[in-house]
């Protein structure tokens, strides 16, 4: 801009063209700044908008619900609705079942991903790449192709109808939460395996006592994945589940919909669809950054 | 230091992977009842477990008084345990299958019997029929078939229904059809005059009622047509025959030349969507349905001013009212119950000796001599001075002589869906009903071919 | 006495093979969780199917042998197959593409140095967490096409909206739409992709005097590729096991007209809900797994001709 060779500071003019150019740089970070803002915020909105217009309509009175033009503000608002889904649909019953299948799972993959993420990442033996590739191919495999003969293996045991087909099969671990752990694993110095076998620590020990306390993230981003999934999960208990006494909030809310006396009571049924969303929604609230980490580095990793 | 060695450590988390299995199949032990079939003695306390459809809390808490009611009356040793489930039929299968069936079970689906029956699912009731003196005359004509398979009774038909016209005096008034004109039996080509008066739109033009839905109804207006859907011996499929064709045809033309499908449904799909909540708002201005309908009307349209009519025949005269069809579910035995003796005596109490309790639960008993009695209880829940009341002899009279029916083959279940599909291509004009019944045919003919000799 | 002190006082007692074997044992007892279910849940049940999809098998009786029967059926005869795999495609097709220019679009934005991001990104993501019964049934009311505020925002721009979950021809795009407000999952990822981006390229384009969106193409894309590759896959995968948005977006859009499972009109009748009418609905299971196994073959087919394709296209920082 200025050329280098003219060295008359001619002070004036330079603050002039250096202020102007200082103010058009700042206007324009600015109104960059304004315009990702009101991005963000016009596509948060349209991503907010259908979750609003869900609790609203759950709290319309009935006469509100299909009128055109909508009614964005209902002019009341039912909160009665809430409770009285408890008894349009046995919600506390599916509650019930859907927390315990969903603890349990936790629980259970916990354990088994654990033990399976540190044969996989710490322990050095043959063939370990081998079975290791074997975990990654069985993410590919389409559920279908297992799905009937695991039912069938599944009748044969009388578990149908039972919870256990929805949980017995986390112990046997989750191929995409035994890789993200494994990674992580992979990321503990192995300085610390080395003194600790030194020591003379054996493998369990090691694995209690040192990898656990340091896994505490990626142990609470496996613990989300896994709720996160129990409690959304519609195909296993709309298979597995017929007994109205066990069934899940996802199956139970599913079955009161259809054409019928009062059943398209659409107040209620989106009164209980709110409250069904509520938990996990509020569990990633608190949680966002296991959650979305955990995404983020199986994403690269792989 | 660590006292468990490496050995000791690989025994265990073997353990941990197999050990699931071993403490999960513990939990196998869940009791099979050890009878099967035969009735313990006398006044020991059973339990026996029946499976019905959850039809709603209203519907749900007669059929346990009905329960309450054979152990006070007939046997104060049992106890009937009901469980209400949405979709009976299609747990029925996993159930039986796993070992722990009910003992006895509503199927509502329609032609659920010879369903399960083929496949080995359900008891044989013909003994039971035979020892108690049950024949096929007693019930409504169109119900027999969907309980038989093989020439076995495998159910007992329960709670029928067929339908009438629901008419909105209003809104006919308006159409310009004098309501007072309508006769009883009115001719196919009335019914069709009247649903193209009945199409009304608005100043934009879009479409604000409609005549009849030409989606709905078809499977109980068929028999007007006297729609054949196999020949006599079950081996051929007609639905594309001249006949048939023309009938299918003829039913599409309820739908007015400017009208497309998706206008009615876009016109239906505002409306409140409780029972009957788009003909009680006037878009529909057309509605089929059984006497039930007046506990709808009662709640969410007191003030309507309706009557009910026999459905259309083909030229307007009784004599064709013969082929007046209806639905029927029924009650059955599945196979493994525990406690078959006692559940048939169950059965027979609730859905035969006393099937006029059926009105209960706004059933109707599908024993032809338990009508009268019906009717009497139904008057009583209704009151006297029900709007419908006068109209109940008009809907007995199709279960009477309605005996239009649909074959059962073991294709029913295709069959029935991918003949909607193609019905609902015919009502969409997106092909005739030539080519929509040759296509099913081509594709399920072989099907039906390769079946022949298993029911 | 430790492991460690018997092995000095007793070298030779324990070859080398030997030391490999028991390594080899303790990382199997380690794996066994997995290996077991693996084997129990996964192994046998994927020969299973095969054979089923050699029979007829109706769950009360036992499987018959039919040979190819099945296969033939399928290809040849089943106009409901072709249908299926045709509405599959037809959504993986479109929302694949659509969902990867969109999160990666998202994730740019997100990617700025802006103030509340964790509100941004929770709002942007929650939709994934939100159960799909709720979220089919809150888009089904959103897709009335009478009432629903979609048609009448539509309305205002002096459109008719279509018939969306009730009409076959836009019932499709209706899950689509429903598919991309789930956008979120994609996004983080594609975020976490972008935060592994070298800054001095940018700023070495910078030198080259590349504009904004050229950088974009140039820096950002390229070295996305990764990630976009990943996404795509799973994305595939997902398409290709879609079942329960379809399964209740024809149950309540269709609220009780047309043919059940798959209205209106079979045009939601994606390949894992025909698979699924065909083993509970009409109880063919060995029809359905020979389905089961065909989709098998297709995903290993071509999850191999992208590995092979992108080879050239994606660029790894090795």
């Amino acid at each position: 801009m200025r050329a280098e060779t003219t060295f008359k500071p001619d002070l004036s003019s330079q603050e002039e063209i250096a202020r102007r150019l200082k103010m058009r740089a700042r206007i324009r970070a600015y109104l960059a700044s304004f315009t990702k803002h009101f991005t963000l915020i016009v596509v948060g909105l349209i991503f907010v908008l259908p979750m609003y217009w869900m609790v609203s309509s759950a709290l319309k009175p009935n006469a509100e619900m299909f009128v055109i033009p909508p009614k964005w503000i209902p002019s009341q608002l039912l909160w009665d609705r809430f409770p009285k889904a408890f008894e349009y649909i046995p919600f506390l019953l599916f509650a019930g079942n859907t927390t315990y299948i969903t603890i349990y799972n936790v629980v259970a993959t916990l354990v088994s991903c654990t033990l399976v993420a540190y044969g996989f990442g710490v322990l050095q033996w043959r063939g370990r790449d081998v079975f290791f590739y074997l975990l990654i191919a069985t993410m590919i495999l389409p559920y279908q192709v297992t799905l009937i003969p695991q039912y069938i293996i599944f009748s044969r045991l009388h578990w149908i109808n039972s919870f256990k087909p929805l949980n017995v099969p986390a112990w046997f671990g989750t191929p995409f939460l035994i890789f993200l752990l494994r990674q992580f694993f992979m990321t503990i110095p192995v300085d610390l395996i080395d003194a600790a076998k030194i020591d003379g620590a054996s493998h369990p020990r090691i694995l209690w006592n040192i990898f656990l306390p340091l896994s505490l993230p990626a142990l609470a981003t496996m613990s989300i994945f896994t709720f996160m999934w129990n409690w959304n999960d519609f195909l296993g208990p709309l298979i597995y589940l017929s007994d109205p006494n066990k069934m899940t909030l996802t199956l139970g809310l599913y079955n009161y919909i259809g054409p019928g006396w009062d059943r398209t009571e659409w107040g209620m049924l989106l009164a209980a669809s709110t409250m069904i969303a509520i938990p996990p929604v509020v569990l990633f609230f608190f949680a966002q950054r296991y959650f979305i980490e955990g995404i983020s580095v199986t994403g690269i990793k792989s | 230091m660590s006292k468990m060695s490496r050995r000791n450590f690989l025994k265990a988390s073997m353990l941990t992977g197999a050990g699931a299995l071993l403490a999960a199949c513990g939990g196998t032990a869940t009791t099979q009842p050890a009878q099967q079939g035969n009735a313990p003695a006398a006044n020991q306390p059973v339990k026996i477990t029946l499976w019905q459809s959850d039809w709603g809390k209203d519907y749900n808490e007669p059929m346990v008084k009905l329960a309450d009611d054979y152990k006070q009356d007939v046997a104060p040793n049992v106890t009937v345990e009901m469980t209400f489930l949405p979709n009976v039929s299609e747990k029925l299968i996993s159930a039986i299958t796993a070992g722990n069936p009910p003992d006895c079970t509503l199927i509502d689906e329609g032609y659920g019997v010879p369903k399960m029956a083929i496949q080995g699912g359900l008891v044989s009731m013909k003994p039971y029929f035979e020892a108690a003196g049950v024949k096929k005359e007693e019930f409504i004509p169109f119900t027999w078939e969907t309980i038989i398979y093989k020439g076995e009774p495998f159910g007992i038909p329960g709670g029928a229904g067929s339908i009438l016209m629901m008419i909105n005096r209003d809104a006919y008034k308006d159409a310009g059809i004098d309501p007072i004109s309508i006769p009883k039996v009115p001719s196919w080509a009335q019914f069709k005059e009247w649903s193209n008066k009945l199409y009304k739109r608005d100043s934009s033009g879009k479409i604000i009622r409609i005549g009849h839905d030409p989606m709905s109804q078809w499977s109980n207006f068929r028999g007007i047509f006297d729609f054949k859907i196999y020949d006599a011996n079950k081996t051929k499929l007609m639905i594309n025959s001249p006949e048939s064709v023309a009938a299918l045809t003829e039913w599409a033309t309820l739908l007015p030349p400017d009208v497309n499908y998706e206008d009615i449904t876009s016109a239906v799909s505002g409306a409140p969507q409780n029972m009957y909540g788009a003909w009680m708002a006037g878009i529909r201005g057309m509605e089929e349905d059984d006497y039930w309908m007046f506990l709808a009307i009662d709640k969410y349209a007191p003030k309507m001013d309706y009557f009910v009519n026999y459905l259309p025949t083909m030229n307007g005269k009784e004599e064709e009212q013969k082929g007046y069809t209806g639905w029927v579910w029924a009650m059955a035995i599945p196979k493994g119950s525990a406690h078959q003796e006692e559940a048939w005596k169950f059965i027979k109490y609730g859905y035969y000796d006393k099937a006029e309790m059926l009105a209960d639960t706004l059933n109707w008993p599908s024993k032809i001599s338990a009508f009268a009695e019906f009717e009497k209880r139904t008057i009583a829940i209704m009151g006297q001075n029900n709007r419908l009341t006068p109209y109940m002899p008009l809907f007995a009279l199709p279960k009477q002589v309605g005996a239009y029916f649909e074959p059962w083959t073991p294709i029913y279940n295709k069959l029935g869906d991918q003949f909607g599909t193609a019905f609902e291509s015919i009502i969409r004009r997106e092909k005739t009903a030539q080519q929509a019944m040759d296509e099913v045919v081509a594709s399920l003919q072989p099907e039906l071919d390769k079946a022949q000799g298993t029911f | 006495m430790t492991e460690a002190g018997r092995s000095v006082l007793h070298p030779k007692h324990i070859s080398a093979r030997r030391r490999e074997w028991n390594k080899t044992l303790l990382g199997l007892a380690f794996i066994s969780p997995w290996l077991l279910g693996f084997l129990w849940l996964i192994l046998y049940p994927l020969f299973a199917s095969l054979y089923y999809g050699f029979t007829e098998y109706a769950i009360l009786t036992p499987p018959k042998w039919v040979g190819a029967e099945n296969f033939i059926t399928m290809f040849t005869k089943d106009k409901l197959f072709w249908t299926s795999v045709g509405n599959t495609l037809y959504y993986v097709a479109i929302s694949v593409p659509l969902s990867t220019v969109f999160s990666i679009a998202l994730a740019l934005l997100l990617n700025a140095k802006v103030r509340g991001m964790s509100i941004y990104r929770t709002v942007y993501y929650f939709p994934t967490v939100v159960p799909v019964i709720a979220s089919v049934m809150l888009w089904a009311w959103i897709l009335n096409p009478q009432a629903g505020p979609l048609n009448y925002l539509l309305g205002l721009l002096g459109i008719q909206g279509p018939g969306w979950l009730s009409d076959p021809h836009w019932s499709k795009p209706a899950l689509i739409i429903l598919g991309l407000w789930g956008l979120g999952g994609a996004t983080v990822i594609y975020l976490a992709g972008l935060q592994d981006v070298p800054t001095h390229l940018y700023e070495a384009a910078e030198l080259d005097g590349a504009s904004g969106i050229q950088k974009i193409l140039f820096v950002t894309i390229p070295l996305l590729t990764p990630v976009i590759l990943f996404n795509v896959i799973m994305g595939l995968i997902g398409g290709f096991q879609y079942f329960s948005q379809a399964f209740l977006g024809s149950a309540i859009g269709a609220g009780g007209q047309g043919t059940g499972i798959g209205a209106p009109m079979n045009s939601l009748l994606f390949y894992n809900l025909y698979l699924y009418r065909n083993a509970f609905g009409y109880f063919q299971m060995g029809y359905a797994s020979a389905m089961a196994w065909v989709l098998l073959v297709f995903v290993l087919l071509l999850t191999l001709l992208i590995f092979k394709l992108t080879g050239r296209f994606v660029y790894y920082a090795r």
